[in-house]
Order: C-alpha cells, then sequence, then structure tokens
C-alpha cells in the first residue's frame, strides 16, 4: 500500500456532527488532525429535520458551547426562527430550540474546518481501520492511500452498511444519495467488535409553493433571546412554522397501504427508535387517536423545500403523495424528496470505555450513530469529547468524563456505554436524575472552567465567566445582608400581600416568598435595577429553589462517592467470590471503570456493590 | 467522613437489652437530638466515651419512648472507627424499632445488610482473609434480607405495592411528557387531575402504613399488663391465659426482676403478657419499689387488663386503678365468675368507665376467655382484621421505604399547591417512585423512559 507522506496524531472518519466537534477539538488542542470525508460538499449535514435544541438537546448543546464545542454558534449564526420551550415548567428544563437554514448551517462549518489550523480536510473512502497488536496506527483509504495516526475517532453516522428502503424499493446508499460504506463495517466486525442494526427514517420534503400555508397555523418564531451562544444576532425577521394535523383519510389510506409498508412486510430488520415511529406505526399503534399533528418547517432561505415533520415514513412514494394530499393545506403538495427508512450498522456502545475509547482496540475511539445514539446533538456532544480524550490519551493524560450529576453529556455516555441501547438512544430530560442542577443557563458554571483547562475556551469568554460568577456571589451576599428597616421599604413588601413585613427582614426573605419577582425586588431596592439579567437570573434560581437544590445535592453526594472510587482494569472478579453470579458475569464483561458506574449495571446488587468495595479496599491495603 | 447510618445492632426478640447503633458524621448530632439526659430530661452534649441514663424522645412532641443508657464513642476510637453511638434500650422489639424510627427521623440512613462491619474493615486494618469473611457475611445477610423480603411481600401486599408504583410511573410520565416532547398535543399538566391522582396515591400509602403498623403488632406483640390489688386472680388469668393456647412462644426474660413477660399469641394477635404482681396503694417502703415498677410496666404498655374480683365489690383502690389507665386501649374483666356473686356495681362502672369495654371471665373455668381475644383483636386491628389475615408489612425496611414514599407525595402535594412549576413537582414524585423501588428492586430511570413510550403517541 501506498503511504501518504504525512503522520497525524488524530484522524477523524466522517465529518457529520461528531466528526465535526471531534476533529475541531482535537485540532485546537495543538493536535495534528485529518478529517476525512465521503463528500466534501456534506460536511455538517442534516439529513432529517432542520432543528437544533429542545428539551434535553437544548441543554446537551449549551454544554457542548460550555466546554468550547462550536454547535451552538452554529446553529445561532444560521437561525431562521428560534423559541425556548417549556418556559411554564421549571427553569431546570426550559430549553432554546433553533430552527436553521440547512446550507448555510453546512457552509459555517465547512469555513470553520477549513480555516482551522493543525486540521486538513480530505474527500475519502476509509476501507480499513489499521492496527498493529491490538492498537490503531491508522487507516486506509478506497483510492489505496494509508495515513498514520496514534488515534483514529470513528464518526461514521449512519453509513456503515447502509440500505435506504421506500415502499418496494431498497438499496444500498447513505442519506441523500451518499455512498455507503461497506468494507469498514466487515473490517469492523472482523476485528471482533460486535455489531448491531438499527433503522431510522425521515419525512418527505415539500415545495413551499405547492402548499396552502394559510389553511394551517402559523408558529412563530421568537424576535429576542439569548440564543446559545453570546455572538446570537438575529440578523432577519424569523421564518414561521406552519402546523397542519392528518384526517381520516389519512389514516384509512395508510391502514390500506399496510401490506406495502417495509416496516410490516419484514423488508426491514433494524431496531427502531420509539420515539421518532413512522406515521403509519403512528397510525397503528395508536389507532384510537384521530389525528396526528404535522409541521411544516422551511429549510432554508435559498430554498423553497419544507421539511413535514410528524411524517416520517416508509410507505412507496405514491401513497406518500396520496397521504399528503389527505392533510388540509397539503392538497396539492409536490414532493420534492420522498421519506425513506434507512437501516445501518453501528457497534455496541458497551465495547466503549468512558473516554469513548474501544475497549479491545487502543487509540479507536468512536462518536454518534456508530455508537447506537440518534440526534445531532447527541452526535455532536460524543464527538467532542472523543476528540478531547483522543488527544489527551496521546499526552498520557487523564481521560475527561463527566458524571450524571455534571452534565446531560455525562448521562448520555454513562447510558451508552453502561446501559446500552436497544434502539437509538436520543436524550431526554427524563433520563437525568438531576435534573434540577443541569439547567441550560448554568452549563457555563459547570463545564466552562473545564473547557477553558483543555485549551478550546478563549481566555476572554473565560473571565467574563469569571465576572459574571463573582457579581452572582457578591449579589447574593448582598441580599441575605441587607435588611429592611425603613418604612417605604417595608410598606412595598406589605403591599405585595405575600405575608407581612417585619422589620429587618433581609431582601432574600422577601425574595424567598412565593410570587415575588425580580422587577418586585427592584423596586423595594433600587439599587438593583442596575443588575445584569443574566446574573439576576442566576440568583433569583438559587434563592427560590434552594430548598429543592440542596435536596438533589443530597441525593448527588452518595453517588459522588461511588463515583471517586475507581476499579483497576485488571480487577479480578474471577478472584471474588461472593458476588453474584449475574454480576461478576456483567461486571467481567463491561469493566466498569468506577464503582458507581458498576451500580448502575441491571443485575448489579447493593449487596454486589458492597463487596467490591471491600475488596478494593482489601487490594489498596494490601499494595 | 460518609453519612450516618443506623440499625438495630442485636437479634431481635432473643435479648432483654437491645442495642441500636448509630455511625457516622452525624451520629453525636443526632443522638443529641433524640436523648434527654437522667430526671432533668434536657438535652446534653455528649462527651467521648462516657456512659449516660436517660431517655430516647420523639422531638417532636418531646414524648419518651424508652429509658435507656447511651455511649458515644468519638471516632476512630470506635468499632467502624467512624463516631459511633449506642444506645442500650429495653428488650422487645417494639421500643428497638422506635428508638431507631425517630433517630431515621433525626437523619440518619437505615444501613445495609452488613454495613457497619463493611465499615469498620473499611477505615480498620485488615488481611485479605478477613475481607473475604466481610465479604461472606454481607452476602449471607442480605439474602437473608432478600428471602425475608420476599416471604413478607407475598399475595396482596406485592400487588399493591407494585401497582401504586405502576401509577406513579403514570403520573410522572404524564409530567415528563409534557417536559420532553412540549410540541405534542398531550394534556400532561401538572393541574387538578395529577393532584387527584397523588392524593388517592397518597391516602392508598397511609393505609399501608396503618397496617404496617398492625404488622408490627402481629410480629411483635401488644404489650399488655394485667392490673388488679392481691389476690383477684391475675396470675391464674396469666396462666389460664397462657395454658390454653398451643402456640407459646419462647418466653422472654423481663426487663426487671419482678416482672414476669410471657408472649402468648391469640388467634393471630400476640400478647406480651405482664404480670405486675399486684399494684396495690402503700405506704411500706420495700413494696413500694414494686409498685413503682408495675406502674412503670402499666405506662409502657399498650393494653391494660384491669381485673376486678367480681364477688368482692369494687373497693376505692380498685377505682383508683381505673384512672392509671389514661389513654390506653384497656378491658376491665370481672373475675371469678363462676361463683356467680355478682358484686361488682354494674351502674357504675357504666357511669365511670363507658370507654372501657368490660366482660365477665372465669380465670378458673376459661370462660369468657375467648370473647376476650375477639375483644383484643378488635381493639387492635378493628374492622380489617378478618381481612387482613395475611402477613402485613414487617419489615422496618419496607416500613421505611413506604413513610419515605408517603413524605415524598406529600410534598409533592404540597408543590402543587404552591403552584411550582412540572419539574419541581416532579422531585418528589421521584423520589417516592425511588422509595418504592427500593422494596420491589426495581430501578426508576429504565422505567420511566419505556413508560413514556408505551402511554403516549409522540415523535416527529
Amino acid at each position: 500500500m501506498a503511504s501518504s507522506d504525512k503522520t497525524y496524531d488524530v484522524i477523524v472518519v466522517g465529518t457529520g456532527h461528531a466528526g465535526c466537534e471531534a476533529a475541531l477539538a482535537s485540532a485546537r488542542m495543538g493536535a495534528k488532525t485529518l478529517a476525512l470525508t465521503l463528500n466534501l460538499d456534506n460536511i455538517a449535514l442534516m439529513p432529517c429535520n432542520p432543528a437544533i435544541g429542545g428539551p434535553g438537546k437544548g441543554h446537551l448543546v449549551a454544554e457542548i458551547h460550555a466546554l468550547g464545542g462550536v454547535m451552538g454558534e452554529i446553529a445561532d449564526g444560521s437561525a431562521l426562527q428560534s423559541r425556548v420551550l417549556n418556559t411554564g415548567k421549571g427553569p431546570a428544563v426550559q430549553a432554546l430550540r433553533v430552527l436553521c437554514d440547512k446550507h448555510r448551517y453546512q457552509q459555517l462549518m465547512r469555513r470553520r474546518l477549513e480555516n482551522q489550523p493543525l486540521l486538513d480536510i480530505k474527500q475519502a473512502l476509509v476501507t480499513e481501520i489499521l492496527t498493529d497488536h491490538g492498537r490503531v496506527t491508522g487507516v486506509l483509504t478506497a483510492t489505496g492511500l494509508c495515513y498514520r495516526s496514534h488515534a483514529v475517532v470513528l464518526a461514521t453516522g449512519v453509513y456503515l452498511e447502509a440500505r435506504v428502503i421506500t415502499g418496494e424499493h431498497a438499496h444500498r446508499a447513505g442519506p441523500n444519495g451518499q455512498l455507503a460504506a461497506g468494507h469498514l463495517a466487515r473490517q469492523l466486525e472482523r476485528l471482533g467488535l460486535p455489531m448491531r442494526r438499527f433503522k431510522t427514517g425521515t419525512s418527505p420534503r415539500v415545495h413551499a409553493g405547492s402548499v396552502d400555508l394559510d389553511k394551517m397555523t402559523v408558529q412563530p418564531g421568537e424576535r429576542e433571546h439569548p440564543g446559545f451562544s453570546a455572538s446570537w444576532r438575529q440578523t432577519t425577521a424569523p421564518a414561521d412554522c406552519y402546523l397542519t394535523y392528518t384526517t381520516a383519510e389519512t389514516h384509512a389510506i395508510i391502514n390500506s397501504n399496510l401490506h406495502r409498508a417495509p416496516l410490516y412486510t419484514g423488508s426491514i430488520e433494524g431496531t427502531g427508535p420509539r420515539y421518532c415511529p413512522s406515521i403509519e406505526d403512528k397510525v397503528v399503534r395508536f389507532h384510537d387517536k384521530e389525528s396526528h399533528q404535522v409541521f411544516l418547517e422551511p429549510e432554508g432561505e435559498f430554498t423553497q423545500e419544507m421539511y413535514v415533520l410528524g411524517l416520517s415514513t416508509s410507505l412507496p412514494e405514491e401513497v406518500q403523495l396520496a397521504m399528503l394530499h389527505s392533510i388540509p393545506g397539503c392538497e396539492r403538495a409536490k414532493i420534492m424528496r420522498p421519506g425513506y427508512a434507512i437501516e445501518y450498522d453501528c457497534l455496541d456502545p458497551q465495547e466503549m470505555t468512558p473516554s469513548l475509547e474501544c475497549r479491545s482496540r487502543a487509540g479507536l475511539y468512536c462518536a454518534g450513530q456508530i455508537n447506537g445514539s440518534s440526534g445531532y446533538e447527541e452526535a455532536a456532544a460524543q464527538g467532542l469529547l472523543a476528540g478531547i480524550n483522543a488527544v489527551r490519551s496521546l499526552r498520557e493524560e487523564e481521560p475527561v468524563v463527566l458524571g450524571r450529576d455534571q452534565a446531560y453529556i455525562g448521562v448520555l455516555i454513562d447510558d451508552l456505554i453502561t446501559k446500552g441501547t436497544d434502539e437509538p438512544y436520543r436524550m431526554l430530560t427524563a433520563r437525568a436524575e438531576y435534573r434540577l442542577l443541569l439547567r441550560q443557563d448554568n452549563a457555563d458554571y459547570r463545564l466552562l472552567p473545564l473547557g477553558f483547562q483543555l485549551g478550546l475556551v478563549e481566555k476572554e469568554r473565560y473571565a467574563q465567566f469569571c465576572s459574571k460568577r463573582d457579581k452572582v456571589d457578591d449579589l447574593l451576599q448582598r441580599l441575605s445582608s441587607r435588611r429592611l428597616r425603613d418604612k417605604e421599604s417595608l410598606a412595598l413588601v406589605e403591599a405585595m400581600k405575600q405575608g407581612r413585613a417585619h422589620p429587618g427582614m433581609t431582601l432574600e426573605e422577601v425574595l424567598l416568598r412565593p410570587n415575588v419577582c425580580w422587577d418586585d425586588m427592584q423596586r423595594i431596592a433600587p439599587d438593583l435595577v442596575g443588575v445584569e439579567r443574566d446574573v439576576a437570573s442566576e440568583v433569583v434560581f438559587r434563592v427560590k429553589y434552594r430548598g429543592y437544590l440542596e435536596k438533589q445535592e443530597r441525593q448527588v453526594e452518595r453517588l459522588r462517592k461511588l463515583e471517586h472510587r475507581k476499579i483497576p482494569q485488571d480487577f479480578d472478579y474471577d478472584a471474588t467470590k461472593n458476588l453474584s453470579y449475574e454480576a461478576r458475569e456483567k461486571l467481567k464483561r463491561l469493566c466498569p471503570s468506577t464503582v458507581g458506574q458498576a451500580s448502575r449495571i441491571s443485575g448489579v446488587s447493593p449487596a454486589d456493590v458492597a463487596i467490591l468495595l471491600v475488596q478494593l479496599d482489601a487490594r489498596n491495603k494490601q499494595s | 467522613m460518609e453519612d450516618t447510618i443506623a440499625a438495630i445492632a442485636t437479634a431481635t426478640g432473643e435479648a432483654a437489652i437491645g442495642i441500636v447503633r448509630l455511625s457516622g458524621s452525624q451520629a453525636r448530632p443526632i443522638a443529641q437530638e433524640v436523648f434527654r439526659a437522667g430526671k432533668t430530661k434536657k438535652r446534653v452534649r455528649l462527651k467521648s466515651h462516657r456512659v449516660y441514663y436517660g431517655s430516647i424522645v420523639d422531638p417532636a412532641r418531646e414524648e419518651p419512648l424508652d429509658e435507656v443508657l447511651l455511649t458515644y464513642m468519638q471516632g476512630p476510637r470506635s468499632y467502624t472507627r467512624e463516631d459511633v453511638v449506642e444506645v442500650s434500650c429495653h428488650g422487645g422489639p417494639m421500643p428497638l424499632r422506635r428508638v431507631l424510627g425517630v433517630m431515621l427521623k433525626a437523619g440518619a440512613r437505615l444501613a445495609q445488610p452488613g454495613e457497619f462491619t463493611q465499615r469498620a474493615f473499611r477505615h480498620g486494618r485488615i488481611d485479605l482473609a478477613q475481607a473475604e469473611a466481610v465479604c461472606d457475611m454481607i452476602r449471607a445477610q442480605s439474602d437473608e434480607a432478600a428471602n425475608l423480603a420476599l416471604q413478607q411481600l407475598e399475595g396482596t401486599l406485592s400487588r399493591e405495592i407494585t401497582q401504586l408504583r405502576h401509577q406513579l410511573l403514570g403520573s410522572l410520565a404524564t409530567i415528563e411528557v409534557s417536559i420532553d416532547f412540549p410540541d405534542e398535543d398531550i394534556d400532561g399538566h401538572a393541574g387538578p387531575p395529577l393532584v387527584d391522582d397523588l392524593t388517592r396515591m397518597r391516602e392508598r400509602l397511609q393505609a399501608l402504613l396503618a397496617r404496617a403498623g398492625e404488622g408490627r403488632i402481629i410480629r411483635e406483640g401488644i404489650r399488655t399488663a394485667i392490673v388488679g390489688k392481691p389476690n383477684v386472680g391475675k396470675s391464674s388469668l396469666l396462666n389460664a391465659l397462657l395454658g390454653q393456647e398451643r402456640a407459646i412462644v419462647t418466653p422472654i426474660a423481663g426487663t426487671t426482676r419482678d416482672l414476669i413477660e410471657e408472649t402468648v399469641v391469640q388467634g393471630g394477635v400476640a400478647l406480651v403478657l405482664t404480670d405486675t404482681a399486684g399494684i396495690h396503694l402503700t405506704e411500706d417502703a420495700v413494696e413500694q419499689e414494686g409498685v413503682e415498677r408495675a406502674r412503670r410496666a402499666l405506662e409502657s404498655s399498650q393494653l391494660v387488663l384491669v381485673v376486678f374480683d367480681d364477688s368482692q365489690g369494687l373497693t376505692e383502690e380498685d377505682k383508683s386503678l381505673l384512672s392509671m389507665i389514661g389513654s390506653r386501649r384497656a378491658v376491665v374483666l370481672l373475675n371469678k365468675s363462676d361463683l356467680d356473686i355478682k358484686k361488682v356495681d354494674r351502674d357504675w362502672l357504666k357511669a365511670h368507665v363507658d370507654n372501657v369495654p368490660w366482660l365477665e371471665i372465669s380465670a378458673r373455668t376459661g370462660e369468657g376467655l375467648e370473647e376476650l381475644q375477639r375483644l383484643i383483636a378488635q381493639l387492635f386491628l378493628g374492622r380489617s382484621y378478618e381481612s387482613s389475615a395475611r402477613p402485613l408489612i414487617a419489615s422496618m425496611r419496607h416500613a421505611h421505604c413506604l413513610e419515605r414514599a408517603h413524605d415524598s407525595l406529600k410534598q409533592a402535594l404540597e408543590a402543587l399547591g404552591r403552584e411550582e412549576v412540572a419539574d419541581i413537582v416532579s422531585i418528589d414524585v421521584r423520589e417516592a417512585i425511588h422509595a418504592l423501588g427500593e422494596i420491589t428492586g426495581d430501578s426508576l430511570e429504565a422505567d420511566i423512559v419505556d413508560r413514556i413510550f408505551q402511554d403516549f403517541c409522540l415523535g416527529k
């Protein structure tokens, strides 16, 4: 084989959302990095709907941003519309969702990659991961070129053995008529990595000129909001989305064509996600439901293409058309791209360590859909961490592993590697035990110092954060020490009708009362008027929710203790006789890196955890 | 230091003295919260390696639960090398559980099987062979606990808890769906239906907890004092009760020399009988001591059997006994019915003790004793007795979990009352599901996601 002249520190295979973050993080941390892509024009492609964010997912983006990743900035820079969701459901579950101009998103990301020092970008189909004595040494491309490196990040998305299915038609391809990567899948299998087959799907796209938007409900975007990044500016008028519904006729069309649905004919073998079912699945499983929501979302400023959210399907194209025509406002809709199902190979994420390195192949990192996840944000989060950890490992530094109490990214990776997944994994806030601690707007508190330490957050941004942190501390101090004694202030407190005012009460006590908001506080203490919004909202949150925060902190405390107990990778579970059979087998297979992780494996009981702790102590005392 | 654990350190029902042990950073503050010294009944600042005499109280009501000896041992000079408090109580399982109960309320956590030894081991020097022994012990104890738990969770109770947890998951799924899928047209808001659901489930937990109390009574017995002046037939009654029953449980040595304790199972209800050796008013100094003890036995009892001699009529001394019953459950027994001399003034009884049932018996012939059993069962188990003949919640651990679930739901309802947002309400609902899951051995995180997709039609 021909060898390229260059040796890299890190090679990233794939430039989807995982690959982009991995490549950028690696290069920005100072590692010589090569990103290989099947098609340079498809960098950061959004093959599904054009939104970034939402509950759980918006939290991930905020965390990526706090760590120095780029998804948030790029989403902001290409925003067509944005909305803050869950405003009435609690400060910790509020989440931003940005509808992006897909093409602009890709352009901004591509510019970012191309301008990044130490990062080379090349179009190439990788056919083989090169290894030597269980260690990764580089990759081989279809054109016969070999690139050497110390670490490889696999971010191949759905391209491994991909098969696209619409009705009776199925062919080997990635999304949007891309190439599928077959050699690599077979080689991973040869390396002894357990593969599994997943399925996902997408909706048809229609021409905006062919639909009657007046018949639908307008879903306007918000004009002002902070964005994922500080650099957010709403430059153009926000675009609108439109809501309509499926009808009894739609459901009848689906029901009479089920014999042609690949999902039911057996032509699809892969496991699909429950949170993203096809419309045929929804109609069959919830047959009592008379109609389902359908959203029309613009895909970009320079295109008439609209995404039909809620209508994911792999029914034959003519059935898709008939379905659409039965929906109010879509009677004359023209399909620009049909919906399809896609089956692909992925790895069992339980093969990965918490640093996302493959346990059996040193230097091989995996991120995104190859790990069984789904979603742009989930992919980007893993990509960022895999990139960071690839660089840290070649510098012989400890990997960055985020806790479940520290970040949704921590929950995501821990769930994948510890519990595995039987379907494409999507982040949900319900998956996080300590949701109150993981707000989108305190991601900076949780992760920005780490991002700075890693060299991914600029000094200036870190200084801004420190200044905010100081102001928050200072304001908390002021509220708890300022006592109200003068008659006017106390009269104002009484006037709020939230309880009696007593002389000497602190501003904090006033704020603690239900229904007292920051505006009220400013009336009582005019010197609070100048306080920045983000500082005030952080302070209000901490005062108002103190009781619940303390409750969650107490819950976290026990977890942390177990999380700090590391299990050496050479720990001999067979020598620990008292473990239950099931626990021993699972521990041997999954090699958890901490007792905390071990405790979350199903079949590992509290008694097994106690036994592990004792054995680890005994071991420590021996040495 | 680690969190503070508590447990009963002696085997239940066997020893005259039982020990409740606390270990961890909060051991001393928790002990100080529930301990009142000697006669002064005051809180004290405990000094290390000293023995204190006093009582354990429920700090909410300052109500004394048991007379105890308490020792505080500051770490590392203790069994676990952490701060340790040991409280020696009267042996019966009831006082031990009560003492443990207030400690848990004051912030201790119920220890896992073998956890004290595990801590002792972890903080001490020990070799691998000993580690093996510690692990064997943890395994054995937890298997035993699991077996017990299974036995105790048979039948209706297990179904009830599983069902409750399932319904709570449904309520939580409704909240979670509204948070994770805000675009879906689902009514998943924390509105009135949620309040109704949670209220109903809280009531069911309350009912379960009430039965937990019954379960304890059934397992551990009702502390019963037989009182009456000398020669009214107390000892014959004791013998009659003991002799009549086939199932006599191991005699428990009395906590005080002059008191005889016997446990007898009467139609599903165990009575821990104390013969008080004759309460009567006396000036005699020697007898005074005996009487004082009898009074104490009466005070710590849950049921008082007041025995009068129907062939003699009521004296002032008899009448004053009735005033000692206080709010305790009691039955007045008019003994010696076989003599058929009804001298006790029925009208006086009706007028003065209308809240205490009375019964004619003959300790000698056994007449009326069956009726007595029925009456006791009714007094303690109420009308539900017939239907709850199955094993009830007898495990402290289970009762503790149910209590936590109940308290969490209460807090969730309070949060709803204050119109807190859905996310805040979910914290307490989750906690309740966790607590029930500790009984059933299920984890919440996997189940809630399944539940969301099972109950709701979601997705783009």
